[in-house]
């Protein structure tokens, strides 16, 4: 498949390309019947259709792209039950395969797994669109990465070389992010940002408007981004440009901004090159993740709010014009927060029952004087309080714990818990010990009486290699018929067997629910 | 010709991003678009329009209403509040039918629990803004009084307290008869500023533009009930959120479980505070709302500093604010994952406030010096000694002293202050000289970053197989630029390397207490000692197991 690929790009023939040449040709034309010494303000733009124009051609030859193979959830909530309580694979499997990197699951998740380059270049993007991770913790709306460019744009309203060098850099960064993006299907499924074509055809219009206009966009920009075979050639997993090619932009960035804010005072220049320093450091040491920008964030949302302000004073009848747009856009965004404010975030699945939930019922109760503590806490977790009482009944053995957010309820757990949620100490036990007898034991031995588990341990993993998922596999399979451990709770239902009619609790066979998590005992 | 078809081309891309922007995030969110077709409030909606209308008109129109004013406060603010809380609350339960929940007895006990908590959270504040006023005005002297100082001020003396716990905490005595003098002593000593705060917080009629008008108060409207919703979410037996649970409301239940320190984790000062709440008053309650805190008090320094640097009218400023406020991850950190983000986020505005004074005063004394005046006031420390041919005032040190200790603070709170203590220290070499200083400085701090491993904390370092050529070429690359820039300003320069050792010196201050206790705790000396001490957590080691197996 390789060879394949490197003999399509050297194929790549910038004279071949008539759908390249029109836009070139066009460009020149017009250049000539500028004056000579305006020529170099169009220059960029000149570069941005030569750009185009090659990427076009480029992409008529790049070889069709392997599918990435997908690996099937261990615990997912809606696949049919055989799969959704495994009975984990018997056949053995080799620890060493499962590589393990608590940093690369749980910390670079946010960032991505792409091409290097591009798992940079695409961090605006993909904190704007979640398409890395999602869910309302991580979502930090439309209104910054939409308006923030429109703004610093209309301040190059006569600057027509630092106004096109900006926009190809957009496009250039904007055309990276989407290649690896996602597009969503009317019944919520995502299909990788490479099939569109798929999508387009798949998908009608009024099944899903903003999904297929979505779709031509990507098609329309998927020319101005850079090649993935010129990519890997110089890129990879790891790579020597990465870091001299962001600097590069950030001086660029940074050379756009001085001409951007020469004319604004003191506070707002300094306050500007603050924020860009400030964006610039987050990008690269972060990895992606949000709450480490508040400060950016919040700083953006109020000079967004000192545009607005200052727009609505201008002569300018464009920028007042735009300022309605900018108005609009931002009362949008408002009216839909609030609104999905009343399902109080929480749920992810979305059902009129959950839409009603502006408070939770079991706190409310609590707050009402119904409630006490304990009968909030099983409100949320059913029948915890009896395993936890039982945990610190005494507080000399130890807990080990795979996720599960029992930590708070555990006295002393600072001392007594073991933090094991990437699997990573199991996995070189695992590794060490070959059975599950021995294991146990050898846990006993040390004074372990209790494990936790989050049984959606596995979801969180985004990696290509799915570390995590096998690891939980090893997991479960150390669990699934373990002799030496007993269950004490769970909030996962079983279909009722035989002359039961009522669903039972426990981990492996048919689930009914899927629940979250279990509590089990060494014996 | 030529800029008309460039502007064409520009007005073009603009529509383009916008649309393409809304329709990517619309398609990628698919949860708004459900939302809106399973949304069951729009009687709620409604009632609160209506409410909002019928408030503004009796506040701003309606000039017979005139003798209404007296609730125009802080008190009257918060009986809003409670009143678009109880509305919201009937409308929830009406929705699902549980109305029967309701008595006059748990109504009673619902708003003596939100009214309770917030008089305790009141005191916390008061107890803050006192100590900061105490200590602020001693070495200070404030000319400007409004909500940018009154915000300095409550976090200065969030970090007083804050340490006075960490020492009472050293000792084991962490408990309510140490804490609650601690919180009663600045009200005691600072009688006459604190009735004042008291009074204006309470039943001063608030200042309000002649411009404000319906935009801004819908927007100050939405916020409140925002604010309030989210308060009265957080008032359970515990807390929530993942984050929450394993650390962040977890630390400051075992301090109090202990009375004393946790040994290990990085520098915990807002888990700390947070644990103030359980140690004096035993409310879980309180201590997840000091976590809320820190979104609201982040609230009032972003207002402060829109009106009074960026000069933005109050509509403007509720509508930014709100468009803040809304964002999904803003909102979860204030009402389920409780976590230390949102009072960092208030300690580094309040950091970035006092950059912005220090940066207004840096042009004042300027002019003044220019115009051999002498006189110039305001957020100065002893006054501006400022000498006349331009050389180092010791009053505007105090700017830097003070965002040295609260930048310190900030990074005892999270680690990833450094993003912005960076960013200030080339922000400073920005107003002493110009552009290329501030690159300069930015490019020699990034590099110095890169020296000492930082992009390891994330485990990023590895993918880049350049980084130990690029960060001494930037180093090198950065020191040089700045040594260009100045070279014909040396005394300047002096002065802009005394302010950076200032700011970086008393950065070190609040960390120290920190650095000793882990290293207390390692008995080692290197760096990740000294930020994240030595758990007491159990240790998987095989050899240990294996020992233990074979007894």
């Amino acid at each position: 498949m390789k060879n394949g690929y490197l003999q399509n790009t050297e194929r790549l023939n910038f004279h071949d390309s008539a759908t390249g040449t029109v836009p070139v040709v066009g460009m020149i034309v017009f250049l000539f019947t500028q004056r000579i010494h305006k020529l170099k303000q169009y220059l960029p733009l000149l570069l941005l259709f030569c750009f185009c124009s090659l990427n076009v051609h480029a992409q008529d030859n790049q070889a069709p792209q392997e599918p990435v193979e997908q690996t099937k959830p261990v615990a997912e909530n809606k696949t049919p039950p055989t799969e959704a309580s495994p009975a984990p694979k018997k056949k053995k499997q080799k620890a060493n395969q499962v590589k393990s990197s608590a940093i690369k699951e749980e910390i670079q998740r946010y960032m991505g797994y792409e091409i290097l380059p591009a798992r940079y270049l695409s961090l605006p993007y993909d904190t704007t669109m979640n398409t890395n991770v999602s869910g309302s913790y991580v979502d930090i709306g439309f209104l910054l990465f939409l308006l923030i460019p429109i703004i610093f744009l209309l301040g190059f309203w006569d600057k027509p070389l630092k106004g096109s060098i900006f926009m190809i850099a957009c496009l250039f960064v904007l055309s990276t992010s989407i290649k690896h993006s996602t597009l969503k299907k009317a019944n919520g499924e995502s299909i990788s940002s490479t099939q569109v074509d798929e999508y387009l055809q798949n998908t009608k219009f009024a099944d899903h408007p903003s999904g297929v206009s979505a779709a031509y966009c990507y098609k329309l920009l998927s020319p101005f981004s850079l090649p993935d075979s010129v990519l890997k050639n110089i890129s990879g997993n790891k790579d020597h440009i990465t870091y001299p090619l962001l600097i590069g932009l950030f001086l660029l960035g940074f050379w756009l901004l001085q001409g951007r804010i020469q004319d604004k005072n003191l506070i707002l220049k300094v306050s500007l090159n603050f924020i860009f320093g400030f964006c610039f450091l987050w990008l690269i040491l972060a990895a992606g993740i949000t709450w480490y920008g508040y400060l950016m964030i919040a700083l953006g949302s109020i000079l967004l709010g000192t545009a607005f302000h200052q727009y609505n004073q201008s002569t300018n009848p464009y920028k007042r014009y735009a300022n309605y747009g900018f108005i609009g856009l931002a009362s949008f965004w408002i009216f839909i927060s609030l609104i999905n404010r009343t399902v109080n975030y929480r749920y992810d699945y979305k059902t009129e029952q959950a839409a009603q939930q502006i408070f939770d019922m079991a706190v409310l109760k609590y707050q009402l004087g119904i409630f006490d503590k304990d009968e909030t806490i099983n409100a949320f977790f059913p029948n915890v309080v009896e395993a936890l009482d039982k945990i610190n009944a005494e507080d000399k053995s130890l807990v080990y714990r795979v996720g599960t957010i029992f930590n708070y309820y555990i006295d002393k757990n600072d001392r007594r818990v073991l933090h094991d949620s990437q699997l990573d100490n199991f996995n070189r036990l695992a590794n060490h010990y070959k059975n599950k007898n021995k294991l146990s034991e050898a846990l006993m031995a040390s004074g372990y009486k209790y494990i936790l588990v989050d049984l959606n341990t596995h979801v969180i993993d985004k990696t290509p290699e799915q570390s995590l998922r096998n690891k939980f596999n090893l997991f479960l399979n150390f669990l699934y018929e373990n002799p030496r451990v007993e269950l004490i709770v769970t909030n996962r239902l079983l279909r009722p067997t035989g002359n039961d009619t009522k669903p039972t609790q426990g981990v492996f066979g048919d689930v009914q629910y899927p629940g979250s998590f279990a509590i089990y005992e060494f014996k | 010709m030529g800029k008309t078809i460039y502007r064409g081309i520009l007005l073009f891309f603009i529509s383009f991003w916008a649309i393409f922007i809304l329709l990517d995030y619309w398609q990628q969110h698919p949860n708004y678009a459900q939302i809106i077709d399973l949304f069951q409030y729009t009687s709620l909606f409604l009632t609160l329009l209506g409410t909002l209308l019928f408030s503004y008109v009796i506040f701003f129109e309606v000039k017979s209403f005139e003798a209404i004013a007296f609730i125009k406060n802080g008190l009257g603010l918060f009986l809003l509040c409670l009143f678009l809380i109880l509305l919201s609350l009937f409308f929830y339960l009406g929705k699902t039918n549980t109305t029967s929940v309701l008595s006059e007895g748990s109504i009673f006990q619902y708003l003596s629990k939100i009214i309770l908590t917030a008089l305790q959270i009141y005191l916390i504040m008061w107890s803050a803004y006192s100590y900061g006023d105490l200590l602020l005005k001693r070495f200070f002297n404030w000319s400007k009084s409004g909500i940018v100082v009154s915000m300095v001020n409550i976090a200065t003396g969030i970090m007083v307290i804050v340490y006075l716990a960490f020492f009472a905490a050293l000792f084991n005595v962490l408990k309510w008869f140490v804490i609650l003098p601690i919180l009663i002593l600045p009200l005691l000593l600072n009688y006459k500023e604190a009735l004042h705060f008291l009074k204006n917080t309470t039943i001063q009629p608030l200042e309000i533009s002649s411009k404000f008008n319906l935009f801004g108060y819908f927007s100050l409207f939405c916020l409140l009930w925002l604010v309030s919703l989210n308060f009265v979410q957080i008032l359970g037996p515990m807390p929530l959120g993942w984050d929450s649970l394993t650390l962040y409301a977890n630390l400051p239940n075992l301090l109090y479980d202990y009375e004393g320190l946790v040994k290990g984790y990085q520098p915990y000062n807002w888990s700390l505070f947070m644990s103030l709440g359980l140690v004096a008053f035993g409310s879980t309650e309180l201590m997840l709302s000091i976590s809320w805190l820190g979104g609201i008090l982040s609230l009032f320094i972003l207002y402060g500093i829109m009106r009074d640097y960026y000069k933005a009218d109050d509509n403007f400023i509720f509508f930014a604010l709100l468009t803040f406020y809304c964002i999904p991850s803003v909102g979860l950190q204030s009402f389920l994952e409780l976590k230390v983000d949102l009072g960092l986020l208030f300690a580094l505005l309040c950091v970035f406030a006092v950059f912005l004074d220090w940066l207004n005063h840096e042009n004042n004394t300027k002019k003044a010096l220019n115009k051999e005046q002498n006189s110039s006031k305001g957020f100065v420390f002893f006054l501006p000694k400022a000498q006349n041919n331009g050389k180092y005032t010791l009053g505007l040190d105090a700017h830097i002293i003070l965002m040295g200790l609260l930048s310190g603070f900030a990074f005892g709170i999270k680690f990833t202050t450094l993003f912005s203590f960076f960013a200030l220290l080339a922000g400073i070499w920005f107003v002493l000289f110009d552009n290329k200083a501030f690159l300069g400085v930015f490019l020699a701090a990034f590099a110095a970053m890169l020296i000492v491993k930082l992009d390891d904390f994330s485990g990023l370092r590895g993918f880049h197989l350049s980084v130990g050529l690029v960060q001494w070429i930037l180093f090198l690359g950065g020191v040089g630029l700045l040594a260009w820039t100045v070279r014909h300003n040396m005394t300047k320069a002096i002065r802009g390397i005394r302010i950076s050792f200032l700011y970086g010196f008393f950065f070190f201050i609040p960390f120290l207490p920190w650095a000793t206790k882990n290293y207390m705790e390692a008995k080692k000396l290197s760096v990740d000692a000294l930020l994240n001490g030595k758990q007491d957590s159990p240790i998987l080691d095989i050899r240990k197991l294996d020992k233990n197996l074979n007894k």
